[in-house]
């Protein structure tokens, strides 16, 4: 009976790491995706600042909510188990300095909300995606890699 | 006994040829005619030769107090950049312009010593002389800073200075920019910012095994040479795609044609040539572009998603 137990638990636990391999994978594809639509938010953020396209308010929002959505997962989206696999551009430094990460994260959300708050015009969105665009760049320049 | 006399003499003559071939050399200062800075012109030097990147205190708020000390990691060893700052004592305050000169064309310190060409002297070396001198000028209104960085953190024999004279004669030509006639005034000032102050060459192209640029492969990207990671290929190859404003717009302010953001080294990089006029981005852009498709080094397939099986094994 003990080792029917045994081997019942060990079965369990197999179970429970397999599936959290797969939700760690999964994570990677998560950020990934998230990141590649803050990207497509930024080129139509870019694109009426240049005046390519006429500045919309709606839109406008619109971006702002598909930050606000990245920068709300980001700090759940890079557990231990994610630093390898689906050709992740993390860098080893997000798990080595942890709390600097956490802390670019945090003004990235703040930037966001101000840009929320602030947007009623060109001028102010054009002034609120400057700072986000810098978040993006001092994130990038600490931890992220390119792999090609 | 003759033929051990005969390998002393040639050994020792190898051992002259060697010293003699390695002698670091200098500017002097009579080659350097009266002139008067144009710090406006100094303060474009200074931003499209990214002096921030490597000699900004890390981690200082304030970029141009240029006190050295980011480590930078290299498969030869951990450099560490050193303070020119304009303070007299620690910095660069106290270098004659012949002193500047020299290790900016002939990577030699006052002292007479070889620099590293981890200081990209190559690329330096084709900077017009007055562009060099403005530099100078522009580098001692920046605010001076006390103290000096360690020493660099290298490996026998990679530490011995003298032997940088036969890389030198292998990797430093001594000659100065050359434009292409046939091509715009726009095209000749980009090559020239792009190859001399701008030095992309450095960190955009495989490096051989004794760390020379692979010149063939100039600017198609390889190994990040300061650690993880890769840099780029920006011939025809790698950005064919974008367009000229594409690549200004990355000078600017540091987008990709696809909302992404360029990363690592290249925001510092990006910091400064946010500062240039929006003409010397375009001329810079308009040389890149016409960079024909070169083939570079293949990056390593990236790690393959974990299987279950070594994930476990992992754990």
């Amino acid at each position: 009976m003990g080792h029917k137990l045994l081997i019942a638990i060990l079965l369990s636990m197999l179970g429970v790491s397999v599936a959290d391999a797969q939700t760690c994978q999964d994570v990677i594809t998560t950020r990934q995706s998230l990141m590649k639509k803050s990207g497509a938010a930024g080129v139509t953020a870019t694109a009426m600042i240049k005046g390519e396209i006429p500045f919309d308010l709606t839109k406008a929002r619109a971006i702002f909510a598909t930050f606000a959505e990245d920068v709300g997962k980001m700090p759940n989206l890079f557990p231990d188990c994610s630093k390898h696999g689906k050709n992740t551009t993390a860098a080893p430094t997000i798990w080595q300095y942890p709390a600097e990460f956490k802390e670019l994260i945090a003004k990235f959300a703040a930037d966001v909300k101000a840009g929320q708050d602030n947007t009623k015009d060109l001028d102010t969105f054009k002034a609120s995606i400057q700072d986000l665009s810098h978040d993006c760049l001092s994130c990038h320049e600490r931890f992220r890699v390119r792999r090609r | 006994m003759r033929r051990l006399d005969f390998t002393l003499l040639v050994v020792g003559l190898i051992v002259v040829a060697v010293w003699f071939c390695t002698i670091p050399a200098t500017v002097p200062a009579s080659a350097l005619p009266p002139y008067g800075p144009n710090l406006l012109n100094g303060r474009t030097m200074f931003y499209v030769g990214g002096c921030i990147s490597c000699h900004a205190i890390p981690n200082d708020e304030e970029r141009t107090r240029l006190g050295g000390g980011r480590p930078l990691t290299t498969e030869f060893g951990t450099f560490y950049p050193p303070n020119i700052s304009p303070d007299p004592r620690d910095g660069i305050g106290a270098w004659s312009e012949a002193d500047f000169v020299t290790a900016m064309w002939k990577g030699t310190s006052p002292e007479g010593r070889h620099y590293f060409p981890v200081f990209p002297y190559t690329s330096y070396q084709r900077m017009a002389l007055n562009d060099v001198r403005d530099l100078f000028a522009y580098l001692k209104t920046l605010p001076p800073v006390g103290g000096r960085v360690r020493g660099h953190d290298l490996p026998f024999p990679i530490r011995i200075r003298r032997l940088i004279g036969l890389w030198k004669l292998l990797f430093l030509d001594g000659k100065p920019f050359e434009g292409d006639p046939a091509q715009s005034a726009e095209w000749n000032r980009g090559s020239y910012l792009a190859n001399g102050p701008g030095h992309c060459a450095e960190c955009h192209s495989p490096r051989n095994i004794i760390g020379g640029i692979v010149a063939r492969q100039r600017f198609a990207g390889g190994p990040n040479p300061e650690g993880e990671g890769w840099v780029p290929n920006i011939t025809a190859e790698g950005i064919g795609n974008w367009s000229q404003q594409d690549v200004e717009q990355v000078l600017a302010s540091g987008e990709l044609p696809d909302g992404d953001t360029v990363g690592s080294s290249m925001v510092a990089v990006v910091r400064g040539t946010s500062q240039l006029s929006a003409g010397d981005r375009a001329a810079i852009a308009s040389y890149i572009k016409s960079l024909s498709a070169v083939q570079g080094p293949r990056p390593p397939q990236d790690k393959q998603v974990i299987s279950k099986r070594s994930y476990l094994v992992a754990e």
